[in-house]
């Protein structure tokens, strides 16, 4: 625990936390505030319901980037620096420690997306929403279910791969995760090789946008299909496992 | 307390260790001598467990604690001294009322008292003197000290052989990595010169060389190599 702690509270030291949380709490103010800041056809959404539920997904989407960003250093960073030898030699296994840096970045990201959630807070009380407001408890923790996973599995990727391509493949997951109800209705109109592919790639990349829907439905009075959230606690079990697995070779 | 027989390490094609074998007695200070990329921190590394071998024993009693400091420590700029060696007294599972007693000797013995200064103040020497207090938790009997006089001013080396000095006197079991000659002819028993991962030759301090200094038998064998 103590590892964790410390590793914590060097990324709360850490500015790239505020500055991407800040520059995240913008982007939502952007869309957020005024009338009309997003449109559909042309006409400037306004309803509430409508534009809860959009901000969350852009939250989400922020919220799984800086997850990336938060976790992508803190496992290297313990290699290049040495700062592993010192603890290896006392009898800790790297599984241990990995999953003790690990909790550090889930720590980290929750609260960036904490942080996000009170840009969101803001929002609600300007859209007279105040008496919802309760709704963000529940959503804030659905919504923790993508962060936590990508954390894990950036952490994970982290540790056998060079820092550029854990990184990029990170993105690339995640994007792909928020995207994934289009990757749906892609791979039900293509065929062929494309087809095969695009079914390969929805069983290997999580359903952030699915989690994600939820959250806004908390908010909006919809329905919540349970099986989508279990479903992301199942990605967060398997990359947890992963992280167990791998180890390192030299340290 | 360790017996090192044809030890190999190869990282990719390269040989870094090749049949290095050597024994470190009970209670004496043991040298790895030799120039940089020589084998020593490699060889280091295995005896600790953090490096994997290709080949070869190390004998070493599994129950022994063991300290180590490296030879560029770093330690959360953040905290101070005593909060540094709290973490790592909490790691090592030693118990709170223990580990109070224990750090403020330990800050004592290494010159650090005053435990308000964060880590990122410190100096190169107080950063040494620290990765010191550290290897010492938990009182170990074997102690591995990867370069420590490295990058240090000459109070700052006068500091950490002094300190040797007295871990030796206490009865302490050093292995001792360096490659600045006179600090080894200091403090050290015995040891061994090594070069590209071999052995190259034997060095003890009680035993007759002929009137040749260490520095002259380390040039004799490393540059007769290097020919």
């Amino acid at each position: 625990m103590m590892i964790a702690v410390t590793a914590l509270k060097e990324k709360i030291r850490k500015k790239v936390l505020y500055i991407v949380s800040i520059l995240g709490g913008l982007i939502l103010a952007l869309f957020g505030t005024g009338t009309g800041s997003i449109s559909i056809d042309g006409t400037p959404v306004t309803d509430y319901k409508i534009l809860a539920p959009i901000l969350l997904a852009i939250l989400n989407v922020i919220s799984c980037v800086m997850a990336v960003v938060l976790s992508l250093d803190t496992i290297p960073n313990e290699y290049e620096r040495k700062t592993s030898h010192l603890v290896l030699i006392r009898n800790v296994s790297q599984t241990k420690y990995h999953a003790a840096l690990t909790i550090a970045n889930i720590m980290a990201g929750l609260l960036a997306e904490l942080i996000l959630f009170a840009v969101f807070l803001l929002f609600m009380i300007s859209q007279h929403q105040g008496g919802d407001i309760w709704r963000l408890v529940p959503a804030f923790f659905i919504s923790a279910i993508c962060v936590v996973l990508i954390c894990v599995m950036t952490s994970w990727l982290s540790i056998f791969l060079p820092r550029f391509f854990a990184g990029t493949l990170s993105v690339i997951i995640v994007l792909a995760g928020v995207f994934y109800n289009m990757l749906e209705l892609l791979n039900s109109i293509v065929g062929g090789f494309a087809g095969k592919l695009l079914k390969g790639i929805l069983y290997i990349v999580p359903d952030l946008h699915g989690i994600q829907q939820q959250a806004g439905s908390v908010l909006t009075d919809g329905t919540i299909e349970v099986h989508l959230l279990l479903k992301g606690l199942l990605w967060i079990y398997i990359f947890a496992m992963l992280l167990g697995l791998f180890k390192r070779k030299e340290v | 307390m360790v017996k090192c027989k044809n030890l190999k390490k190869i990282y990719g094609k390269k040989s870094v260790v090749k049949n290095l074998s050597f024994c470190v007695n009970d209670g004496e200070v043991f040298a790895l001598l030799g120039s940089n990329g020589a084998g020593k921190t490699t060889t280091i590394k295995m005896i600790l467990g953090l490096t994997k071998k290709d080949g070869g024993e190390i004998e070493l009693n599994k129950d022994i604690k063991i300290g180590y400091s490296p030879d560029t420590p770093y330690f959360p700029p953040f905290l101070s001294g005593r909060e540094v060696l709290f973490y790592y007294a909490e790691i090592q599972k030693i118990s709170r009322e223990e580990s109070r007693a224990e750090i403020t000797k330990l800050l004592k013995t290494v010159g650090l008292e005053d435990d308000k200064t964060k880590v990122k103040n410190y100096s190169k020497g107080m950063l040494q003197r620290l990765a010191f207090a550290q290897a010492l938790l938990g009182n170990p009997e074997l102690l591995i000290l990867d370069e420590p006089t490295a990058g240090l001013d000459v109070m700052g080396r006068i500091e950490i052989i002094d300190l040797i000095g007295s871990l030796k006197k206490a009865g302490k079991t050093i292995v001792l990595n360096s490659h600045i000659l006179s600090d080894i002819e200091q403090v050290c028993d015995r040891g061994i010169i090594i070069g590209k991962g071999s052995v190259l030759g034997t060095w003890d301090k009680n035993e007759e060389h002929y009137g040749k200094s260490l520095q002259d038998i380390f040039i004799e064998k490393v540059g007769g190599m290097d020919e």
